[in-house]
């Protein structure tokens, strides 16, 4: 290998090491992820990288088994506090080591079974997020069966970005297709101040962003449109469930101080905590979106708008692309439920992929039982129940299994990327922002690779401690 | 010498976790990020792998205590500029110090019961 190809295997592996250590903290409690995880997840990438440089294959693999296996109980261990664990089954522990004992015997079919769940199982998630972020989660505003998004080509890339603020207060004006053009741009803040220091969500947004949702302050006013003029004073609008998380519930905020990130900013109003279209992220703070200056050149925006009931998608789409001179317009995204049907026969078919593995897999194992019928019969003759037998080959099929669903989850998230960057033409599908792999998306794969696991590994674990003459 | 009351506080502490003494040994030559800790953590306790997470968790509980503190001084370790970096405050260098005491004396003990050899050069 040559340094530069070392070098090279390094990087990728580091990359390999992040987004599988941040898919595993996804078992961990989100105020800790938040304030963590970025760097938790780069040091993983690291240590994965000396792994490879000093230990080779051996050492990597013997890293990432552990976080595989660590991460999560340690996050769920941090979810449930200190409190000690359940002792549910006394001889739990021993039978997970002997069944991960037993997959590590046999590398090879073990291996063939969770390629082969991954493929599966990845394909389900992927196409189960798309249906969750676009199908199932409703979008927060009124009349969400016109909102499109107004999404750009970035610098002639072939893929689609977001505006940048400058550029929506340059091409919203000049729209005549819609009845309201807003736009939205989030960051992670600091409130320092007080005794303590506590990191927040801040939503820079359009004027009119805080009416669209219907949004109506509890005291004090909404955003004004001189608020983001150049040399006005710093304002926010609080939700308040950062008013009773910081100051106390009920405490009159209004016409106060705050800083954030060391800036200070006086608080004109306080409103009620607002569902985002961003599933997962819930924003504490508003204010307003700087659209001129050298901020508004370097912020990247989210443009909504809504459509006029009389003007059609195409002719929309048409006065988009007519700004060349000021973005280089990209298809417009627009939320159609008549996508329902195409999706869930999507999600059948790879349901069916999903069984037609499991088959392939209950195959491999009732071969692999003929070879371990010896192993079987020491255990009765030492006195084994048929049940605790069983329990035995189900606990492999549920490693195997959830092996599989890590495998399957970091697929899904290759094929998210994938399918993100192949921006679906025209009208195909909203929200690509909001595609992500988050705890529904985990749970429906933690729930088929459980349910799989059951499935191909049922009617092996049944013959396997059959008895026989 | 510390103060009556810096004495009571380390006494407090004491035990000290084992990962979290590991963590605050592998702050004694100066600051350090995360990786550079989990890397002296892993070459001075002979194959412990410490995972990321729990080694932030901890720093967490330890800078809770005012053991460890953030800092901008990257010392002698300078893989990256954009890397939170740790250092033993006053108290958690005291408190690595009253430690390493407790298990100095558990190790004699087990010498004088023969459980472990004698240190090489000392009979």
């Amino acid at each position: 290998m040559t340094a530069a190809g070392g070098r090279r295997g390094s990087r990728a592996i580091d990359a390999i090491g992040r987004g599988l250590y941040r898919t595993l903290l996804l078992a961990w409690p989100r105020d800790f992820r938040d304030a963590n995880g970025r760097d938790a997840a780069e040091v993983f990438g690291d240590a994965c990288a000396d792994s490879w440089t000093n230990g080779g294959l051996v050492a990597l693999i013997r890293r990432l088994g552990r976080a595989v296996i660590d991460v999560p109980w340690a996050g769920l261990a941090e979810r449930i506090g200190d409190a000690p664990r359940p002792r549910l089954f006394g001889s739990l522990g021993s039978d997970v080591r002997h069944a991960l004992r037993a997959c590590r015997q046999r590398p090879g079919l073990s291996l063939a079974i969770v390629i082969t769940l991954s493929l599966g199982i990845g394909a389900n998630t992927a196409i189960f997020s798309v249906v969750d972020a676009t199908l199932l989660r409703p979008l927060p505003y009124a009349d969400a069966a016109r909102v499109v998004y107004l999404r750009t080509h970035r610098d002639g890339a072939k893929s689609t970005g977001n505006p940048t603020a400058e550029e929506f207060a340059q091409f919203a004006p000049r729209l005549q297709s819609y009845s309201r053009i807003e736009a939205r741009s989030w960051q992670s803040v600091l409130l320092t101040g007080g005794n303590s220091a506590t990191r927040a969500r801040y939503l820079a947004v359009s004027t009119g962003y805080l009416d669209a949702l219907g949004t109506r302050p509890i005291a004090g006013r909404l955003l004004r449109p001189d608020d983001a003029l150049p040399g006005a004073t710093a304002v926010v609008v609080l939700s308040d469930r950062l008013v009773t998380r910081r100051y106390g519930a009920g405490a009159a905020v209004v016409g106060t101080t705050i800083a954030i990130d060391d800036i200070n900013h006086v608080v004109v109003g306080v409103v009620p905590q607002i569902e985002s279209d961003t599933p997962g992220l819930r924003f504490e703070l508003y204010g307003p979106l700087p659209l001129s200056g050298p901020a508004a050149k370097a912020t990247g925006v989210v443009a909504i708008a809504w459509l006029k009931p009389a003007v059609s998608i195409d002719a929309a789409r048409a006065e988009f692309q007519s700004l060349g001179d000021v973005v280089s317009p990209s298809n417009l995204f627009w939320k159609v439920r008549e996508l329902r049907d195409p999706q869930l026969a999507l999600l059948a078919a790879v349901f069916l992929l999903l069984l037609i593995a499991c088959v392939n897999v209950a195959n491999l194992l009732l071969a692999s039982g003929q070879a371990r019928r010896a192993e079987m019969a020491v255990r009765v003759a030492l006195g084994a129940s048929r049940t605790r037998i069983v329990r035995l080959l189900l606990i492999e099929s549920v490693l195997l299994a959830l092996a599989g669903g890590a495998g399957g989850v970091l697929i899904a998230r290759g094929a998210i990327a994938l399918f993100t960057a192949l921006e679906p033409a025209q009208q195909l599908l909203t929200r690509l922002e909001s595609i992500e792999i988050d705890g529904v998306v985990l749970g429906y794969a933690i729930a088929i690779a459980l349910l799989t696991s059951v499935v191909f590994g049922l009617v092996p674990a049944l013959r396997g401690s059959a008895k026989r003459a | 010498m510390p103060s009556a009351s810096t004495t009571s506080r380390i006494a407090a502490l004491l035990p000290l976790a084992p990962r979290d003494y590991l963590i605050l040994f592998a702050l004694v030559d100066g600051p350090r990020h995360g990786h550079g800790m989990l890397k002296s953590i892993e070459s001075e306790s002979h194959g412990v792998l410490l995972d990321p997470a729990n080694l932030y968790r901890s720093l967490r509980k330890l800078e809770r205590d005012e053991l460890v503190s953030e800092t901008r001084d990257s010392g002698t370790d300078t893989e990256g500029p954009a890397r939170r970096f740790y250092k033993l405050t006053k108290l958690g260098r005291d408190v690595l110090a009253a430690e390493a005491e407790r298990l100095a004396h558990l190790t004699d003990a087990a010498r004088a019961r023969k459980l472990v050899p004698a240190p090489k050069g000392s009979r």
